[in-house]
């Protein structure tokens, strides 16, 4: 391996984690268009590269949300039931697909997060705030979720905020789609594990957050797995991957925290967008150079 | 200021350092690994960094079985039979990738 590559695999995955912590995600949706599009590496080997660093981003981002307690650990335990076998689900469809496909997918599934994120702009807003999160409470319809109840210290609005879990069963049914969708194009999950947490589940948009960090370990582990039996996981690409999502991730981790819900929210739907548009284009049969 | 309980605060602490220490020696082996490959271009220098990624890929594991010990000192039988099913599927995959 030369030092350029090196380099610019290391770069991938520190611009790729940095990005993706600060927004609570796995950064996987950054690794598989640079590693792609920037260095030309089969989309295959990008993906099984991706969810090793996603696994990297996911320990280190999740180890500062633990140790603030804003994870649920529960929910995370009981919707990863769901989420690694859709992984290991995932895994093996990837390997049946063509690059073309799997390169369609992972646009056309942005160009869809997007759309809905921007519909429910609104409905997120109301989700999150605090008032709504204590009427939550006591409301009958979240019983279902009683037993996953938890509470966690937010720094920014200095108070301790304490939640239910709505729809668990939903929950969990979308988890193995998650799991499937994280596994097929390395993403991790987050994208779609946190608007699922923080809209049908009813968490506020920060305990989402940690759990997904958490969850996604774990969903790219089962993934990583079956990507590594077709050989599309290479210890030399991926270890200089790894070294760059380890310290972004360790940045935006602590970037996270300091910032306002409002602001990860504003910067979150922003990015969907931009990366809805590049997708777009990609998928594109005609020769525009992205 | 913490909200919750200390029978949880058990549990973070124990997957704090797992994650923590997991992440650390991954990236000591692979950095080591790197440093050595730099130098010698031996095929060790290799298998050092493999070592690495493969502890890396292990952590998760580790704080999933963590997390089940938790559960049975606490007796709470949804959640040791949950974190046992992840256990099972995460192994099968292991099996299915490295033999």
């Amino acid at each position: 391996m030369d030092e350029i590559s090196l380099w610019s695999l290391g770069g991938v995955g520190l611009a790729g984690s940095l990005l993706g912590s600060m927004l609570g995600l796995g950064g996987g949706v950054f690794y598989v268009p640079l590693l792609t599009l920037v260095l030309n590496l089969p989309i295959h080997i990008a993906i099984g590269t991706s969810l090793v660093a996603v696994i990297a981003n996911s320990i280190t981002a999740s180890s500062t949300h633990i140790k603030a307690q804003l994870t649920n650990i529960r929910l995370g335990m009981f919707l990863e039931t769901a989420a690694t076998i859709g992984a290991i689900a995932g895994g093996f469809i990837a390997a049946v697909l063509t690059s073309p496909i799997l390169t369609g997918l992972f646009g056309i599934t942005l160009v869809g997060i997007g759309y809905s994120m921007v519909r429910r702009r609104q409905l997120i807003q109301e989700a999150t705030s605090l008032r709504e999160t204590a009427v939550e409470s006591d409301d009958s319809s979240t019983r279902s979720g009683g037993f996953l109840a938890a509470s966690y210290y937010d720094r920014s609005l200095n108070q301790v905020v304490t939640y239910n879990v709505s729809r668990v069963p939903q929950g969990w049914g979308i988890s193995l789609l998650v799991g499937i969708a994280s596994s097929l194009l390395g993403v991790g999950g987050g994208i779609m594990n946190i608007p699922v947490m923080n809209l049908i589940m009813r968490l506020p948009i920060r305990a989402a957050m940690a759990t997904n960090s958490f969850m996604v370990g774990i969903t790219a582990l089962a993934g990583a797995c079956v990507y590594y039996y077709h050989g599309y996981i290479h210890p030399l690409t991926v270890a200089p991957v790894m070294v760059g999502a380890f310290i972004g991730a360790l940045i935006g981790a602590q970037l996270v925290q300091r910032a306002r819900s409002i602001i990860l929210r504003q910067i979150f739907a922003i990015v969907l967008f931009i990366l809805a548009v590049l997708m777009l284009l990609r998928a594109s049969p005609l020769p525009i150079p992205i | 200021m913490k909200a919750a309980s200390s029978k949880d605060n058990r549990l973070y602490k124990w997957l704090y350092l797992t994650l923590r220490s997991g992440i650390a020696c991954s990236l000591c082996l692979v950095c080591l690994g790197f440093i050595l490959f730099g130098i010698t271009k031996a095929e060790f220098a290799k298998s050092i960094i493999t070592l690495g990624i493969l502890i890396l890929v292990l952590t998760p594991l580790l704080s999933v079985v963590l997390a089940m010990v938790n559960f049975l000192m606490e007796k709470d039988k949804l959640y040791i039979g949950i974190s046992i099913a992840i256990v099972c599927i995460l192994v099968l995959g292991l099996v299915l990738a490295l033999v």
